[in-house]
């Protein structure tokens, strides 16, 4: 009897343990544990702040006269910048719209001025959006702009402007503002590298009618030295390949897939790269051997998500930003793409970040963005990131004395690689008599289709992955060049033609 | 009277296409300078100096750069100087070549060298140097003048060639024949240095900027920037194969230091207006 009660009792206790180890199974696997990564729309103010985020890519200063210079001083870039964002709410919320035409645009430009390229399209709705400021309903709000312009001339005048669409407006304050002449007279008291327009370059006196019929690009190049670069020592934010690393390893997985650690599976690459794979493939989390950090997570059709604005789903990606190691201060978001499907709203935002003023560029990924995050509506489904982090800079004057080599020696060097892209962009075929152009066409046509000329820092993971390498990246037609600043050698060449549609899968 | 008409004309003709400058013949249209643009009275107005030339075909050119200098303080020099270098051209006498033949030149030096550019001191010493041979050099050719005068005197003849025999002359005879010699060697020493110093001081009023540099074009052009240019007067030289091909002289202006001036300007007027408009306000 004893023994069939203890029998009993000993079934029931084990009944009684399955149901709660059940239990805590399904509580860890439910929707709730997402949250750990998940953020919240209520619960997403990032420390990391937004006006910086949204931050032009290039800045430009007009001396008057077809002089202008490159600005690369983050000092005097946020000078400008918290010049811009101090009165653009003003100006928005009073909201005097005018349009001007090419023309009158033009000459704005070639007055003492500064240019502000934006990295990417916004209008000026998503900066109302970005500042909390409310505007009257003006058509001209929606449309995407490239560029900003103020004038010393016009000191109380936002010029804005999208090429494509040959739009030209301005917004008009109520008062002048003289702080903009003040920004341009240190700059212009400072040395200086010099930059041209790449027109007034080609200068209409030195076009035979019958080489070109019209030569236009407003894009600037340097024509007196910079200054030296020099090459810059980096860390990586995460080594896998060493074993001291294993506490931040944790770290990683914790905020990735929650403190419950029994569902994890490790793989181990040839390279040594490292993948944490949480139950059935549910969510992965990659360290790269080249210092990568990649996440990503499937969504379960159990999960509910909601649909978010521009700002608060650059919140929701910034608050995830922060969760995965350090942030570089000068972070700012490069791009942004939104796809829409049946179901979800996806937003990939891209980030950059700058070293010793300049932005870093990756080899090998996508415009060579530092990070990119897409967002499934409200939650994060994709998030890569590779950083470098600043050890030392390395002098180069004693081994590159001549300096950086100029724009048109490049182009001249590598003729080659230049002309074997640009036929097959405008789709030229050497043997077709149609498009055999004369050579000093050919040669105008390229420079025509030279742009976002920029001094940047390059990163490639398997060249040196220790080393941010100084680098021009500029754009001709639809390929993008990165050449070594002192030898111009080609380090990447890449096609930028058409945007590339927002990938979930893995690299 | 015909013949008179035809001959004015071809005189005007060969004297109107004298007056020419003269280029080159296979650089006619092979290059074309887009920068610098000369405004008012051959003026740029710049900081740097871009130049930029437009190259339609590949010769061997060359391009140089060269900054005229001003003169040098000492203007009372300058005059002198310019005074004896027009009284230097005189008629000089044709010497016996075994006269000349006899002067030893090869330890003849100055005490300068033709150097790119100058201290502004060594350029006032070369000046000095200068005036003083060539007034040493007029004395010489004075003093020689004479010499030659006593010796055709005493020793002329109508035979293209004399023989002087040494032994036989009276010491006056000797004396004359010695001051010749004396004076000739004296003249062609000081004529030797004058040669030397000439193309130094001529130099010191230019300095060479740039150059000479092969014009090789990247992309149809060939682009340089001098940087950080002197405000001044500047000669653009340009040269194929060792000819000049054209020169190019123009001005140099600071443009940004007076722009910034302008803006200078604006700004405290623009001040002075607030505090006037703060001080109505006030009473």
């Amino acid at each position: 009897m004893n023994k069939e009660f203890f029998k009993s009792v000993l079934l029931a206790g084990l009944i009684v343990l399955t149901v709660v180890m059940t239990k805590n199974l399904l509580a860890s696997k439910t929707p709730d544990a997402v949250t750990t990564i998940e953020v919240s729309i209520t619960d997403n103010e990032s420390s990391l702040n937004i006006e910086r985020i949204i931050y032009p890519q290039d800045f430009i200063i007009g001396f008057g006269g077809g002089s202008y210079t490159g600005v690369y001083s983050e000092e005097t870039r946020d000078k400008i910048w918290n010049l811009i964002t101090d009165i653009l709410p003003a100006y928005l919320s009073q909201l005097n719209l005018e349009v001007v035409d090419e023309e009158e645009f033009r000459a704005i430009e070639k007055t003492r001025s500064v240019q502000l390229r934006l990295p990417f399209s916004m209008s000026l709705n998503d900066f109302g959006d970005v500042y909390q400021v409310e505007s009257d309903y003006h058509e001209f709000l929606n449309n995407p702009i490239k560029k900003i312009l103020v004038s010393s001339s016009q000191q109380n005048r936002i010029y804005f402007s999208n090429d494509d669409l040959k739009q030209y407006f301005y917004l008009k304050g109520a008062l002048e503002d003289e702080r903009l002449s003040t920004i341009i007279n240190k700059a212009s008291a400072l040395p200086f590298t010099e930059y041209r327009r790449v027109d007034s370059l080609i200068n209409f006196k030195a076009i035979k009618e019958d080489e070109v019929q019209s030569f236009h690009n407003e894009e600037i190049i340097p024509i007196t030295s910079t200054k030296e670069i020099p090459f810059i020592k980096v860390t990586k934010e995460i080594d896998v390949s060493t074993e001291y690393q294993d506490s931040e390893v944790k770290t990683f997985l914790i905020k990735a897939f929650g403190n419950s650690t029994d569902f994890i599976k490790r793989l181990e690459e040839i390279d040594g790269s490292q993948t944490y794979i949480y139950g059935y493939g549910d969510k992965a989390l990659r360290l790269g051997v080249g210092g990568e950090i990649s996440y990503q997570e499937k969504i379960q059709a159990s999960t509910e998500t909601n649909a978010v604005s521009f700002k608060e789903g650059l919140d929701i990606a910034l608050k995830f930003i922060e969760g995965y190691g350090n942030t570089p201060n000068s972070l700012y978001l490069s791009d942004y793409q939104v796809v829409k499907n049946d179901v979800h709203e996806l937003k990939a935002y891209y980030f950059d970040y700058r070293v010793r003023d300049l932005n870093v560029y990756t080899k090998n990924k996508q415009g060579g963005h530092a990070l990119e995050i897409v967002l499934t509506d409200d939650l994060v489904t994709k998030f890569t990131k590779n950083v470098r982090w600043y050890v030392k800079s390395i002098n180069t004057s004693e081994i590159w004395s001549e300096g950086p080599v100029f724009i048109e020696t490049l182009i001249n060097n590598n003729f080659d690689i230049v002309s074997q892209n640009f036929n097959q962009d405008n789709k030229i075929n050497v043997m077709d008599g149609e498009s055999n152009w004369r050579m000093t066409t050919y040669v105008l046509r390229i420079m025509q289709s030279l742009r976002n000329v920029e001094l940047t820092y390059y990163l490639d993971s398997e060249l040196d992955n220790e080393r941010l390498i100084p680098a021009w990246r500029l754009d001709i037609a639809d390929t993008r060049y990165y050449f070594h600043v002192y030898t111009g050698d080609v380090l990447q060449v890449e096609k930028i033609g058409e945007p590339k549609e927002i990938s979930l899968s893995r690299r | 009277m015909f013949k008179r008409v035809v001959a004015l004309l071809f005189g005007l003709v060969l004297i109107f296409s004298m007056m020419l400058p003269v280029f080159a013949n296979d650089s006619d249209g092979a290059y074309e300078v887009v920068e610098p643009m000369f405004g008012n009275n051959n003026e740029v107005i710049t900081k740097n100096l871009f130049i930029n030339i437009r190259i339609y075909e590949e010769i061997p050119l060359e391009m140089t750069l060269v900054r005229v200098e001003p003169n040098i303080a000492n203007a009372v020099v300058r005059e002198k100087i310019s005074t004896l270098e027009d009284s230097s051209a005189r008629m000089m006498p044709i010497l016996e070549i075994e006269d000349v033949d006899e002067v030893d030149l090869s330890e003849v030096s100055v005490a300068y060298e033709l150097k790119d550019m100058y201290e502004e001191d060594e350029r006032r010493e070369i000046a000095e140097a200068y005036l003083t041979l060539l007034q040493d050099k007029q004395n010489a050719e004075e003093e020689f003048i004479r010499a030659y005068d006593r010796y055709r005197e005493l020793f002329y003849s109508d035979e293209l060639k004399t023989f002087i025999e040494l032994e036989n002359l009276s010491y006056y005879e000797l004396e004359v024949v010695n001051g010749y010699k004396k004076a000739l060697e004296n003249m062609m020493v000081l004529n030797q240095q004058y040669e030397l110093l000439k193309p130094i001081y001529e130099s010191i009023f230019e300095t060479l900027v740039f150059g000479p540099e092969a014009v090789v074009p990247e992309l149809l052009f060939y682009r340089t920037t001098i940087e950080d240019i002197k405000p001044g007067s500047y000669k653009l030289i340009f040269e194929n194969d060792g000819d000049l091909v054209e020169t190019k002289e123009f001005t140099v202006k600071a443009g940004l230091e007076e722009e910034k001036l302008k803006q200078d300007t604006k700004e405290i007027l623009s001040n002075v207006n607030n505090v006037i408009k703060e001080t109505e306000e006030d009473k």
